[in-house]
């Protein structure tokens, strides 16, 4: 008998959460047992609240703990209770950090912390929890001039929807982003899991779309091969296939020569082409963000880490277009020599 | 949904508590503190193993984070190990590069 509240990591939608916390809840249990925290957990163990009062008993205490947090983290990846389970994840990280003076690696306060207003966000409107908990990072005091300015623009973003709160949240998002790289390469890599937490929690920014609109060229054996690939990885159906001149608007479909081996989407009324279509796909696919996040944590060293961090953030910011587009366009003109591939994949 | 606004609340403000109190690091310490540790239990000085036990760090090694927080590890662990204050505790240690400075257990 199937267990209802089973389902895929990559499937992020119909949770008590909306998409981009669940999927940032995910990320986080990805990331806390791909870079070995469960091992961790209380290693070295040195009481700080005298948990437990005897100190013969901290490899058990020890043992519990990292059970508790093993299921919680299993729990949050396979099934729909994300709201349970991350508490649950937070709860035990929290009570491994409370419990033992040593064990305070980088980013576990800040993972819980993510876990847990997330778990307490409602399903819709904007978290605005979690952006004052962004805000809170920023602020310390040792802050420097450029964490007092994302701090501020992490709490603006919780301006009534318009551009002020719109410019705030891209200067939150990518301030961020590069910010948090920077400080990985000036603390050094036991601040790895603190980075990895720091970059999934930027999801709590981004809108999720309900569905995106794909327009695709239906005469073309590549796009619809590509089609059925990009079907496979779409576990919660976020892609609305139409094959272009089918229902198109006029002023979107483009003209017969263009539309030939492009592609195009509409997200929330923004209409994109090729290459930029393609990254918006992309960067809406959970399971991209799994494989991001786990090339991120596994990633053998520091250098490693931060090159394909940045390839990351290049690929997604507008500077790739330059090399995006053109590399795209040579993709649909040579696309007939990768259909026989494509097709050998179905 | 109050209640979770509440309950997020209150743990926003713990947190601010924790950060502005130096407690609760949310962000990564940038501060860096080489210290060489010395300790002494009654006549009998530790070994370098025994202190890496006693204290979970290297007798000697750069600490990620201010020597407050080195000297708390180091005075937890005497509290939780040495019950009748016989322990002696010598650091020497220095900031993010700075001068070299002294720190004794007890005070």
């Amino acid at each position: 008998m199937a267990f209802p509240a089973l389902t895929a990591p990559f499937r992020v939608a119909n949770t008590a959460l909306p998409p981009q916390l669940a999927l940032l809840c995910r990320l986080l249990a990805l990331a806390f047992l791909a870079t070995g925290q469960l091992a961790l957990i209380q290693s070295p163990y040195l009481p700080y609240l005298d948990i437990p009062a005897d100190p013969q008993s901290g490899p058990w205490f020890q043992r519990a703990l990292q059970l508790w947090a093993l299921l919680a983290a299993i729990g949050l990846l396979f099934t729909t209770r994300v709201r349970t389970f991350a508490l649950l994840l937070a709860a035990a990280i929290a009570a491994a950090h409370l419990a033992s003076r040593a064990y305070q690696p980088p980013g576990l306060a800040l993972a819980a912390s993510l876990l847990t207003l997330s778990a307490l966000s409602a399903q819709n409107g904007a978290p605005r929890l979690l952006f004052a908990q962004y805000a809170l990072l920023y602020m310390h005091p040792a802050s420097r001039p450029v964490e007092w300015i994302l701090a501020a623009s992490a709490a603006a973003a919780s301006l009534p929807a318009g551009r002020a709160a719109t410019i705030a949240q891209t200067l939150a998002v990518w301030g961020s982003a590069i910010y948090q790289c920077f400080l990985l390469y000036e603390t050094g890599p036991d601040n790895g899991f603190h980075f990895l937490s720091a970059q999934a929690g930027l999801l709590t920014f981004l809108p999720w779309p309900k569905t995106i609109a794909v327009f695709y060229d239906g005469a073309c054996g590549f796009c619809a091969a590509s089609r059925r690939l990009a079907s496979r990885f779409d576990f919660d159906g976020l892609f609305d296939w139409r094959a272009q001149h089918s229902g198109a608007p006029a002023d979107f479909c483009p003209a017969p020569s263009q539309a030939r081996g492009s592609l195009a989407t509409e997200t929330a009324g923004h209409i994109r082409r090729g290459y930029l279509a393609w990254r918006d796909m992309t960067a809406h696919l959970p399971a991209a963000g799994f494989a991001a996040m786990l090339a991120l944590a596994l990633a053998p060293t520091l250098q490693a880490r931060l090159a394909l961090a940045a390839v990351l953030l290049f690929v997604l910011s507008p500077l790739s277009n330059f090399i995006g587009e053109p590399f795209y366009r040579l993709i649909a003109r040579h696309r007939h020599k990768f259909l026989p591939a494509l097709n050998s994949n179905q | 949904m109050r209640l979770r606004l509440a309950a997020g609340l209150c743990l926003l403000a713990f947190e601010a508590f924790g950060v502005f109190t130096a407690r609760l690091p949310l962000a990564p310490s940038r501060t860096r503190t080489r210290y060489v540790i010395g300790a002494a239990v009654g006549t009998e000085g530790l070994t370098e193993d025994q202190m890496e036990r006693r204290y979970r760090l290297p007798a000697e090694g750069v600490f990620a984070g201010e020597p407050a927080a080195l000297f708390d590890r180091i005075e937890r662990a005497e509290a939780a190990f040495e019950k009748y204050g016989r322990s002696r505790v010598y650091v020497r240690y220095a900031v993010d590069g700075g001068p070299e400075q002294q720190w004794r257990f007890p005070h």
